[in-house]
């Protein structure tokens, strides 16, 4: 009898434990997936002329984000940045301010890059913006309730001043890029 | 019996779900990084399936006939839940660290560039990986023939029906029945395993090594060298992301991945109680692996 205990403890358990590991379910009852929405300005016309654009864009327009709707648990932000995507004049320089409205006109960012030079960053690389961690918890309220993403959508404003060369034509695309983490049911 | 049933089920509803979702995690890996995402995975696999094999060398010189479960845990190395991905000029992580999750890794990265975001999927985040399978044994004059077979069928809640297949043949011969008074049981083996998930991967896993055993009474010890290779193709098309310049049109993938595992040493005890056999053992490699097996030995 002592045998057959001391056998349950060596043995049995040890493999009932292996066999009913808990952890490996749990690790595929939710999955991340990161997405990246944008949207793009095109900046025409004369560098005297006054830069003021706002366009909107929805969680829904990400195809990351469509094939996945049904199955999402949580939403929350990751990080956002500002790429230059053409630019015909090199020398072009001013300072852009970007903002990032809910649907309903509540800021969630300010911000300005003075001396941005588009020529530095046009294929070269992205303008990272560094969110404070009021406004990243913003964005998370903003996101918080699942069952209104469908419907959620963000305005994203741009401002382009003091800018150099004067009297000038310009033709420049430039796009706002958010990353966010969606949690997904498997 | 009914206790050993109730272990075999419980082994598979272990293992079936997790498989089951697997191919969620290669939606949006490239043919860039599939190598480097997947290979632990591909050597997880390979030293489950490379595992458990045998609890002694002795090989009975008349009939024997076993049938039993196998249960084991990989340990997953920390430098294997990482890896750096080629991004395109003017990519960099927007967290400091270049490096993104394997599947058995933990969060995917985000690399800021010229066109915006690129992101990877997060891993499973696991620091140890269970397996078990069915397996059965039948010798005869020294020679013994094992084999695995194991078809299960997961149903997803969209309704898709995934085909999870193991199936494994090994043949293993004593040599110790060739040296006079030899104080200890030796064997050799060799070893074929496949393991089949849909048609997303296809695992296939040859072993050969040496074994050498030696029991006292109800107990034996055990150990061998075993040599390996394990292979992995995947098969499979990447959803569309717009936004990630790397996938901007769905693209079929298939790779051929070898594992990081070629040898192992193993060290072991078994339990002999009547026709029940009990063992449990322990194998150093790329990945170390404990292994536990409940065998009916007649």
């Amino acid at each position: 009898m002592k045998t057959l205990k001391l056998a349950l403890i060596i043995f049995i358990i040890p493999a009932a434990a292996l066999f009913m590991n808990g952890c490996i379910l749990d690790a595929f009852n939710e999955l991340t997936q990161n997405l990246s929405i944008e949207r793009t300005f095109s900046v025409n016309g004369n560098t005297n002329s006054a830069v003021n654009q706002s366009a909107t864009f929805r969680l829904a327009d990400s195809k990351v984000y469509t094939d996945n709707r049904d199955k999402i648990k949580k939403m929350r932000y990751k990080a956002a940045a500002f790429c230059v995507s053409k630019n015909t004049v090199p020398s072009l320089q001013g300072t852009i301010i970007l903002t990032l409205k809910t649907s309903t006109g509540v800021p969630l960012f300010t911000k300005t890059l003075p001396n941005f030079k588009p020529s530095d960053y046009l294929g070269i690389a992205a303008k990272d913006l560094e969110l404070t961690a009021a406004e990243v918890n913003a964005i998370d309220l903003y996101l918080a309730n699942v069952d209104l993403l469908d419907t959620i959508s963000f305005t994203a404003g741009l401002q382009f001043q003091n800018v150099t060369p004067a009297n000038t034509q310009v033709s420049m695309d430039c796009f706002v890029s958010l990353a966010l983490e969606m949690t997904i049911k498997p | 019996m009914k206790k050993f049933l109730l272990l075999v089920v419980l082994a598979a509803l272990a293992v079936k779900p997790s498989f089951s979702q697997v191919d969620n995690k290669f939606d949006y890996i490239d043919e860039k990084a599939i190598n480097a995402f997947a290979q632990p995975l591909v050597t997880s696999l390979g030293v489950a399936m490379n595992s458990a094999s045998y609890h002694s060398a002795h090989i009975p010189s008349t009939f024997g006939f076993s049938i039993g479960v196998r249960a084991m845990v990989m340990f997953i190395p920390d430098d294997q839940k990482t890896f750096t991905p080629d991004l395109p000029a003017g990519y960099k992580s927007v967290s400091g660290s270049n490096a993104t999750a394997t599947f058995l890794g933990s969060d995917g990265a985000i690399y800021s560039g010229p066109n915006g975001f690129l992101t990877y999927p997060s891993g499973i985040n696991q620091s140890n990986l269970p397996f078990a399978f069915p397996q059965a044994t039948v010798s005869l004059l020294g020679t013994e023939v094992l084999v695995r077979y194991a078809p299960l069928k997961i149903k997803s809640d969209d309704g898709a029906e995934t085909k999870i297949t193991l199936f494994g043949l090994g043949l293993r011969h004593s040599i110790s029945r060739y040296i006079p008074f030899c104080p200890v049981d030796i064997a050799v083996q060799v070893l074929y395993n496949k393991f089949e998930i849909g048609d997303l991967a296809s695992s296939k896993n040859m072993a050969y090594g040496a074994q050498v055993s030696k029991t006292f009474g109800l107990l034996s010890l055990y150990g061998g060298l075993q040599f390996e290779k394990s292979n992995v193709n995947f098969d499979y098309t990447t959803k569309v992301d717009p936004e990630n310049p790397l996938l901007q049109s769905p693209k079929h993938v298939t790779a051929d991945i070898d594992g990081n595992n070629k040898t192992r040493l193993t060290v072991g005890t078994s339990l002999s109680l009547g026709v029940l056999m009990l063992n449990a053992d322990y194998s150093l490699g790329s990945q170390a692996v404990a292994s536990a097996g409940l065998t009916f030995e007649f």
